[in-house]
């Protein structure tokens, strides 16, 4: 029966391919049309998601949807993507942990934590993918940009904000989710929507910045421009980004939800150390907002094309 | 509207450009000769603000490309040598999106007027990605074209054209000067005597 399939799919699959094969190729030296993506309804879908800009950053940000979502090698990555996330999202609905020998409330708000991390981490890979090339996309058009009365400032801002909107809601969906999922308290749902909040500015403001120190503008498929130099240094760099946060944050959460859970009042010195953790993860945040999109800003002035 | 002093360019060992004085008045077709590697290219890119000058200055409409790159870019056209476009987008949106770089007022109906120009209407909805070499060549002249620039940066215009394109480039240009915009070309080594 195997072989008997086998042997027919062969030969239905042979007649078929012979019959489409030379047109279809004859077909795909033609002019390409891209219908879909210039269909009224994407027009509609590329003014709705340029809405929030204005001006010159309004029109970078048109152009970039309409480049990705023309350029299939692009947006098709987006399947695996989507599939990944529910993969992740649902394996939480899985968690057996009323069978853990640990208190329930303190394991699910451990895992909570721990996910913090792990969708900081998902958000920077996604991030290496999408963000970071977003400088070197330009290619060889970049002359167009650096030839116009665009400031550069304008154009890494024109990157920046049309990166962080989808990173931004991508990282709350992940967290929010497997927060509910997990059935978490309050004190710890807020914690990762503001941390996730903070983490996708810093996140993108790496990938803008850092694809802007090591742009590639000469590159056959968008998918290689990630895995040079710039694209490991990006995801090192990140990584001991979201790792900083999430070990300041570690101690003063784990205070908090004990004396919650407990019932006890926390000394004053003890709200002192708290206060001092949750202000340099502030530092930190803002640091890997500002001084990303700062040196990339100078590498891009100094670059000459 | 241009001028260029002691513009020097060096790389490393190499000096590229060395210390150019000129001055082109408004309204003139400047051709700017000379043999291959003599550094046209990069006198234009430094004109264009793509390339920093190592010493020297480029005053474009009365602007210093160095010091105010925003207001210098804003009166010029450039058209480089080799015309790299978003391939995905479609001629008039390629348009579009260039009026909106330069804040063109009333942009549709210049584009429209700039496409039938370059005899680009019937191409105006194709994508850049199936369009030749002269095709794309006469988009980048129409966008360069579409803030009215008063200075126009010209490196090897007639590369990839047939001979009506570049009668159509040729006639476009003395009409433009004649309307005062000042024309800086540097034509390719082989059609300097033409």
């Amino acid at each position: 029966m195997l072989w008997s399939t086998a042997l027919a799919s062969m030969v239905i699959g042979e007649w078929f391919c012979g019959k489409i094969y030379y047109d279809s190729w004859s077909r795909s030296q033609e002019g390409k049309k891209a219908a879909l993506s210039r269909s009224g309804m994407a027009d509609t879908f590329f003014a709705i998601m340029s809405f929030p800009f204005r001006g010159k950053i309004r029109a970078i940000v048109h152009k970039d949807l309409k480049l990705f979502f023309r350029d299939t090698s692009q947006w098709s990555q987006l399947f695996l993507l989507v599939a990944l996330m529910v993969v992740y999202i649902y394996s939480f609905k899985l968690l057996p942990l009323e069978r853990s020998p640990m208190p329930t409330l303190f394991l699910q708000n451990l895992i909570s934590f721990l996910n913090l991390g792990m969708v900081g981490f998902v958000t920077s890979a996604v991030a290496v993918r999408f963000v970071f090339p977003a400088v070197s996309l330009e290619g060889a058009s970049f002359w167009i940009i650096r030839s116009s009365p665009l400031s550069v400032s304008e154009f890494l801002w024109a990157k920046f904000w049309s990166s962080l909107l989808p990173l931004l809601v991508l990282s709350e969906i992940l967290i929010v989710l497997s927060n509910t999922l997990l059935k978490v308290t309050p004190f710890m749902m807020t914690l990762g929507i503001v941390t996730a909040f903070m983490m996708a500015f810093g996140i993108t403001s790496l990938g803008v910045g850092l694809g802007s120190v090591f742009p590639r503008f000469k590159y056959e498929n968008a998918a290689q421009i990630p895995s040079g130099f710039g694209g490991v240094v990006y995801m090192l760099l990140t990584l001991l980004f979201i790792g900083a946060v999430i070990t300041l944050e570690a101690w003063p959460v784990y205070r908090i939800f004990f004396a919650q859970a407990t019932g006890k009042h926390l000394p004053f010195t003890g709200w002192i150390w708290i206060t001092t953790a949750f202000t340099l993860v502030l530092g930190i945040n803002i640091s890997a907002f500002i001084l990303p999109l700062k040196i990339g800003l100078r590498r891009l002035l100094e670059r000459e094309i | 509207m241009i001028k260029l002093f002691n513009l020097t360019k060096i790389y490393g060992k190499l000096t590229a450009v060395n210390s150019i004085n000129l001055e082109v008045a408004k309204g003139e077709i400047f051709g700017f000769l000379g043999p291959n590697g003599a550094g046209k290219t990069t006198t234009i890119k430094m004109m264009a603000g793509l390339l920093q000058p190592t010493s020297g200055s480029a005053i474009i409409g009365g602007y210093d490309i160095q010091t105010r790159p925003l207001e210098a870019k804003s009166v010029t056209g450039f058209i480089p040598d080799r015309p790299f476009l978003y391939e995905k987008l479609t001629a008039v949106e390629f348009m579009h999106f260039v009026a909106s770089l330069y804040d063109v007022a009333g942009a549709a109906k210049r584009i429209a007027g700039l496409l039938d120009l370059f005899g680009l209407t019937d191409w105006s909805n194709e994508l850049v990605e199936n369009f030749s070499h002269g095709i794309k060549q006469r988009l980048v002249m129409a966008s360069a074209l579409l803030h009215e620039p008063k200075v126009l940066v010209v490196d090897e215009p007639m590369v990839g054209l047939d001979p009506r394109g570049a009668r159509l480039v040729k006639d476009i240009f003395k009409d433009l000067a004649s309307k005062d915009v000042t024309v800086f070309m540097s034509p390719p080594a082989s059609s300097d005597r033409r």
